[in-house]
């Protein structure tokens, strides 16, 4: 069960990846994902800096984990993922991809072998609220960075995207796509409580996916459109938000992973 | 025992595989078994087991009951499940009153494959049409195997019925005859099963499907089977969301907004406790027995 998340560098795919491990239970005392106490020590070795406690930015174009993950399931399974974490310049800089070849073709090749794939994206200037921002980027190192695009470079960029799924991804059986940084233009809290997992079942998967994308992935609606279509008229796409700041969020695009990869294992 | 005593517990075993176009909801119509096994259901009670049942149950359990679209069977795949239907209370004499079913889940583009093969390979690269011609054969041969064959059909459009079903099907009767001295061709059933009853415009048509359904909706295709293949064939309504009650005949379900996908993915289980399949042992029972389960509910 292969699982590989790619995204623009700085996106915040390992600290992402890492808050997952590391987030305390949510305000019920929960967690509905679990990282054995092993893999997230090795995680923790892996990807933190021990002075600093920051995630250090991915060196390799290609970082493979076996991680042993327990979902809560309202079928409950422990299941071994094969997790590929990915250097972000990989994705979005024409000047690594030429100047490592060889490295962006293993890059390229592990995308499209790979059965899930989650996408990181940052969300466009337009959706971010300043009062969010001077909250969660009092000194402007997201917004006044390279880190946000505009709303036309983002759908520009989500075009690539899907486009690169199209031709190269053939293998995959779906995509989670995910906005990080809910912090910026959401109230995260209230989306957190609305949406919370329930591992008793009834939750709302379906209306939750579909809110992200009217909400937030509105103006691409074309784009998703047209690649559902082109894809036999399935649904491969799924869309969330998250952010590192609330676990509830973190865990869904996860939970919904953890659905298909139930599916596959062997019991 | 006697020769005038009746048997309490009469027993049928039968294999079979299930077959249909892609998002015919297959997959979906044997977690619906799963889902009359958590309820008694008219008499009916039903235990599933075999190897692979853990994927139906997570099927049901993390997708239908989450309200999350049932992923397509993989390509080229197939899942054996195997249920136990014991059929209790039956308001006459039945020839059984238990079954052991196996069933294989074939993944929906093998319908596709045999069109591709056999009728039009156009939509197929030249330098890959021998492959799938042999991937077909080697598919086919083994649904020979078998005496038992499920078709779940959802479309029903004029051209659908000229272009693909009936030259579709031309092929397999073809197929029969020139297998017509295996033993399981000479003993063959196929029940050809409208899936997703719960439409509206298709609801009033389930009580007598053959008649109001197929000879009306799907002319070319149901006149090929009954003249080809006669009292091997019968056909069924069948819904495996069902509707919201006995006096309430909306789906039980609903879609959910567009997003470029077809219909058939947009579908979401309305209401889980309310959830009652209907028409879905029906065919299992005539394909097992040969003999109508005179059962509305079931």
């Amino acid at each position: 069960m292969s699982v590989i998340v790619i995204g623009d560098r700085a996106v915040g795919k390992t600290s992402m990846l890492w808050a997952l491990c590391d987030l305390p239970p949510n305000r019920y005392g929960e967690k509905y994902i679990e990282i054995s106490d092993d893999d997230r020590q090795n995680l923790k070795n892996d990807w933190v800096n021990p002075t600093s406690g920051k995630v250090i930015p991915t060196e390799k174009s290609l970082e493979l984990k076996s991680i042993e993950m327990y979902l809560r399931l309202p079928r409950p399974r422990e299941i071994q993922v094969q997790l590929t974490d990915t250097r972000g310049e990989f994705w979005s800089d024409p000047q690594i991809q030429s100047d490592y070849p060889t490295a962006y073709q293993d890059y390229k090749k592990t995308i499209a072998n790979t059965r899930y794939i989650i996408f990181v994206l940052h969300p466009h200037t337009d959706l971010v609220k300043r009062e969010y921002l001077s909250i969660y980027d009092p000194h402007g190192e997201i917004y006044k960075g390279d880190g946000l695009y505009s709303s036309s470079a983002w759908v520009n960029k989500l075009k690539e995207t899907l486009d690169f799924f199209s031709q190269h991804c053939t293998s995959a059986k779906h995509f989670f796509i995910c906005m990080h940084k809910a912090d910026l233009f959401c109230n995260f809290n209230t989306e957190s409580a609305r949406w919370r997992y329930k591992p008793s079942g009834g939750n709302d998967f379906s209306g939750y996916i579909a809110r992200v994308r009217n909400r937030y992935f509105d103006i691409a609606n074309d784009l998703i459109f047209e690649f559902n279509r082109k894809h036999g008229g399935g649904s491969k796409l799924s869309f969330f938000i998250t952010t590192n700041q609330d676990r509830n969020l973190l865990e869904i695009p996860w939970l919904c992973l953890g659905t298909y990869l139930a599916q596959d294992a062997e019991e | 025992m006697a020769k005038n005593m009746v048997a309490l517990t009469k027993t049928e075993k039968m294999e079979m595989c299930i077959m249909g176009p892609r998002g015919s909801g297959k997959t979906t119509y044997l977690a619906s078994l799963l889902s009359l096994g958590m309820k008694e259901n008219g008499g009916t009670k039903i235990i599933s087991g075999g190897e692979k049942i853990g994927k139906l149950k997570d099927l049901l359990a993390n997708f239908i009951q989450q309200n999350q679209s049932v992923p397509a069977t993989d390509r080229n795949s197939e899942y054996d499940y195997t249920f136990g239907v014991d059929i209790k209370d039956a308001k006459r004499i039945l020839s059984a009153s238990k079954i052991i079913l196996s069933v294989k889940d074939l993944s929906g583009e093998r319908l596709d494959n045999i069109f591709q093969s056999f009728v039009d390979p156009t939509g197929v690269k030249s330098d890959q049409r021998q492959q799938l011609k042999n991937e077909t054969d080697n598919f086919l041969d083994n649904c020979f195997k078998l005496n038992r064959w499920m078709f779940m059909m959802t479309e029903w459009q004029p051209e659908r019925d000229k272009d693909f079903f009936e030259p579709v099907f031309r092929c397999l009767c073809d197929r029969i005859d020139a297998n017509s001295t295996l033993k399981t061709v000479k003993e063959l059933r196929i029940a050809v099963a409208m899936a997703k009853c719960e439409r509206g415009e298709i609801w009033g048509s389930r009580l007598d499907p053959e008649a109001d359904l197929f000879k009306v909706r799907l002319p070319r295709t149901y006149k090929l089977l009954k003249e080809r293949l006669g009292k091997k064939v019968k056909f069924f309504a069948s819904s495996a969301f069902g509707v919201l009650g006995a006096d309430d005949p909306r789906p039980n379900r609903f879609y959910t907004d567009y997003d470029g996908t077809n219909a058939e993915y947009r579908s979401r289980l309305r209401d889980y406790e309310e959830w009652t399949p209907y028409g879905v042992i029906e065919p299992i029972y005539w394909l097992a027995t040969g003999e109508n389960l005179h059962n509305e509910f079931l």
